[in-house]
């Protein structure tokens, strides 16, 4: 390989929009560490520098440098050794240019040359690891915080502001980079990669055959969602919902379409639901049990009732601001996958005979019924939290608006998608960032602080918040009538839908 | 005397039928201008190029999408607006069929066998036992041919009165499809099924179809019945220096190096060669099926 084809492969072995989101990360790792050292003055901001920029080279290293893996698999299983072993070339090269830029930049103003060098090479090597380790080791990874703050009563680990840091963790770097060689090792050797079920990599599961290259909003990340069927054949068996039958048929519409959508739409055995349950419970009571090992031992003067306080709030600010919108994101991937494919469940409902006469009013029950039924779960688990923690009225209330967004997304989002009246792209992403970024900043900003003494301009920060909320709900509904409408005008429901 | 009339009435209507279908996508035509209808009883084979606009004109034949202008039926009822009566008299198979991967072989045909009045479970536990599908498996984990083994069990236990098959053996073995074929016959045989299913595969074609149609860029350029295609059409050849007199009227057209021409030509309504194939020199050479859609594809 020339030093020309070195430069490029990185941009070679990306979509365009990937090696401009790779640009966007190094970027921000340069503004980011810049930033920390201009804002803090104290003798350790050199620690912080080198974390936020860390930080950004992790996200470049998992989700841009590690694809030329899929790169090289490719070489190998088109017989082009050149390029596999070109490709192993490419990774040092990049690996020591960042761990040595970032070193003599950052070193440069602040000294301490050895322990950056040190954390850029563990953040490095850390990204590309999450994104080439099998999932059954990633997915327990991120335990590893509470696992760690559990650690030190056992095992006294040295901060890098310890003088012993370079001592311990060069090793561990070091030890990192050969299990990363293995990884890779293992993922280009494998006879079929895509095939390793649970023990696909990260950086895999997003290559399926949805890809249709270009980025967009919408589309994009729908196309790169790995398709229903293709993550059925990759799950073990024990994960998978088991389907219960046992009220389907032409007298049960609702069921009857609800097993025909299949994913958090399919009727289960209670057993089925038990697990899945207990899927979603054994890591959280796992971190529960880590964080009081860590807490209580570490700060012997805070009770369980701090440790309470806190864990409760974390979560409350966390599931309020991300569980709904992904309920509501995987409920409306799975609609849309459904009413993308032609060869798929569309043909089979639109000729099944016995679905009864109001098939549509029983496929929006069936579409909504389940999403909304989770998003109740979940809201009643927030005020719960929020009645636990004596949240005042007024944080309740965005919390509860909070939910209420994502369920409205959910709503409007389906009637689109089962409608075939799709908008265009950008008016999507329009609306879902509008979304996403006023239901953060209603969580985040009130369990925080009080709104109303935030000010912007001439009114306060609840003022403007209850304006885009307002905002929103009049496009959510305006799109929801929309898709209604559209289902009405159609002969029936279950043609495809395609993006305008 | 009317409850007669009625009955004979239901026994003419076209099992499935197309008038002026034109249907595109992204701005390209797929469809432009079909008319095409089924007799009762019969076995039509569609066959035409990849992208020829096979599988759309059969979803369109549907009503599994609004083409953009024409109109299709099915057993007499608009295809976008059918009832559960005509839904339950028939079948389709789609091309690499992926529905409900979510559930078992068995689970599959039980769940869709409760809505078919006349479902033959026993006919599905045994194929599923003589193709040897286990039934346990996950549909997503199965073989594509397998899959397709299952879609076509679910089609025929329903004992449809139309069966539509969307390149059925394109993912299988030629054992299984020689089994399929087999079966299509024998249903459009004993039970009079109405079958329409789309090819690559000319042979499969003259093992089973009783008609075949031919779908050229969206065009239908020929349906007629199997043995006819042999009587009807012909290759013309003319040799170069009367080439001037060529037939403007061939469903192909190729000139060779020595400057003379190959047409592919169809007898009159008198069932009379075009008057160039009687000029001195030329000659008209009977065409298998399959030299007959190389022919007119190329």
């Amino acid at each position: 390989m020339s030093a020309q084809d070195i430069l490029s492969a990185p941009w070679r072995a990306n979509r365009p929009s990937t090696a401009w989101q790779g640009l966007v990360l190094l970027v921000l790792a340069v503004w980011g560490a810049t930033a920390a050292g201009i804002f803090m003055d104290h003798s350790d901001c050199w620690a912080v520098c080198t974390f936020v920029a860390g930080f950004f080279l992790a996200l470049l290293w998992a989700f841009v440098m590690s694809n030329m893996v899929l790169l090289a698999i490719d070489a190998r299983q088109l017989r082009v050794p050149a390029l596999e072993r070109g490709l192993m070339s490419v990774m040092f090269f990049y690996g020591v240019a960042c761990v040595a830029l970032s070193t003599a930049l950052l070193g440069f103003f602040f000294g301490h040359f050895a322990a950056i060098a040190i954390l850029i090479a563990l953040f490095c090597v850390g990204g590309l690891l999450f994104a080439l380790l099998p999932r059954f080791v990633v997915t327990p990874l991120f335990l590893l915080p509470a696992a760690l703050n559990a650690i030190p009563f056992h095992v006294a680990l040295p901060g890098p502001l310890s003088p012993d840091f370079v001592h311990w963790w060069t090793p561990v770097a070091l030890g990192l980079c050969v299990l990363t060689l293995w990884c890779w090792h293992r993922l280009v050797h494998a006879a079929d990669p895509y095939a390793m079920g649970w023990g696909r990599p990260l950086v895999m599961l997003f290559r399926g055959g949805g890809q249709t290259g270009g980025w967009n909003p919408w589309t994009g990340y729908l196309d790169r969602a790995a398709d229903s069927v293709e993550r059925l054949r990759d799950s073990p068996d024990w994960i998978r919902g088991r389907a219960d039958l046992g009220e389907c048929g032409p007298g049960q519409s609702v069921t009857s379409l609800r097993m025909a959508l299949g994913g958090v739409f399919m009727p289960q055995t209670v057993l089925s639901v038990l697990r899945r349950i207990a899927l979603v419970l054994v890591p959280f009571l796992c971190y529960v049990a880590l964080m009081e090992l860590g807490h209580d031992r570490r700060h012997p003067v805070q009770t369980w009732q701090d440790l309470w306080h806190d864990g409760a709030l974390l979560t409350l600010v966390l599931v309020g601001a991300f569980g709904g919108m992904t309920l509501a994101m995987v409920s409306l991937t799975q609609l849309w996958q459904r009413w993308a494919k032609v060869n798929g469940e569309l043909s089979l409902l639109a000729l099944l005979p016995g679905l009864g006469r109001n098939v549509k009013s029983n496929l929006v029950s069936a579409t909504l019924r389940p999403t909304l039924r989770l998003q109740i779960l979940l809201l009643a688990f927030l005020l719960a939290l929020a009645f636990y923690l004596h949240l005042s009225i007024q944080t309740t209330m965005f919390v509860l608006l909070g939910q209420l967004g994502a369920a409205g997304f959910a709503v409007a989002f389906s009637l689109l998608i089962i409608g075939g009246r799709l908008p265009g792209r950008w008016s999507i992403a329009g609306v879902a960032v509008f979304g996403c970024i006023l239901i953060c900043i209603s969580l985040f900003v009130p369990t925080l602080s009080d709104p109303a003494a935030i000010t912007l301009g001439p009114f306060s920060l609840r003022a403007a918040l209850l304006a885009g909320w307002l905002v929103l709900s009049l496009i959510l509904s305006r799109l929801a009538r929309r898709g209604w409408l559209g289902l009405q005008q159609r002969p029936h429901p279950f043609l495809p839908t395609s993006q305008a | 005397m009317s409850a007669v009339r009625q009955e004979r009435d239901v026994s003419v209507i076209a099992p499935l039928a197309v008038r002026q279908l034109v249907h595109c996508y992204e701005g390209s035509n797929v469809l432009t201008g079909v008319d095409l209808s089924l007799q009762p009883g019969s076995v039509l084979g569609l066959i035409g190029r990849n992208g020829a606009g096979k599988s759309t004109l059969i979803r369109a034949m549907l009503g599994l999408l609004e083409p953009l202008s024409g109109s299709a039926s099915v057993f007499g009822e608009p295809a976008l607006k059918l009832s559960d009566t005509s839904k339950a008299r028939l079948a389709y198979v789609p091309q690499q069929p992926e529905a409900l991967a979510w559930l078992t072989a068995q689970q599959m045909l039980d769940y869709v066998g409760r809505f078919y009045p006349r479902w033959d479970a026993s006919f599905a536990n045994n194929t599923l036992q003589r193709w040897q599908i286990q039934p346990n498996k996950l549909l997503a984990k199965l073989s594509p041919g397998e899959r397709q083994r299952v879609d076509l069990i679910r089609a025929l236990a329903s004992q449809p009165e139309l069966l539509v098959l969307d390149e059925p053996a394109a993912a299988l073995d030629p054992v299984a499809r020689r089994e399929l074929l087999r079966e299509i016959a024998l249903r459009a045989g004993e039970s009079g099924t109405t079958v329409l299913f789309s090819t690559h595969i000319v042979s499969d074609l003259e093992r089973v179809a009783s008609e075949v149609a031919f779908l050229h860029q969206g065009k239908l350029l020929m349906h007629c019945t199997v043995d006819e295609t042999k009587e009807r059409y012909g290759r013309l050849w003319i040799p170069g220096q009367i080439s001037y007199a060529a037939p403007t009227r061939s469903l192909s057209w190729r000139r060779h190096d020595d400057g003379s021409l190959s047409l592919v030509v169809e007898r009159d309504t008198n069932g009379a060669w075009p008057e160039a194939a009687n000029l001195s020199g030329a000659r008209v050479d009977a065409m298998g099926l399959e030299d007959l859609f190389v022919e007119i594809a190329e």
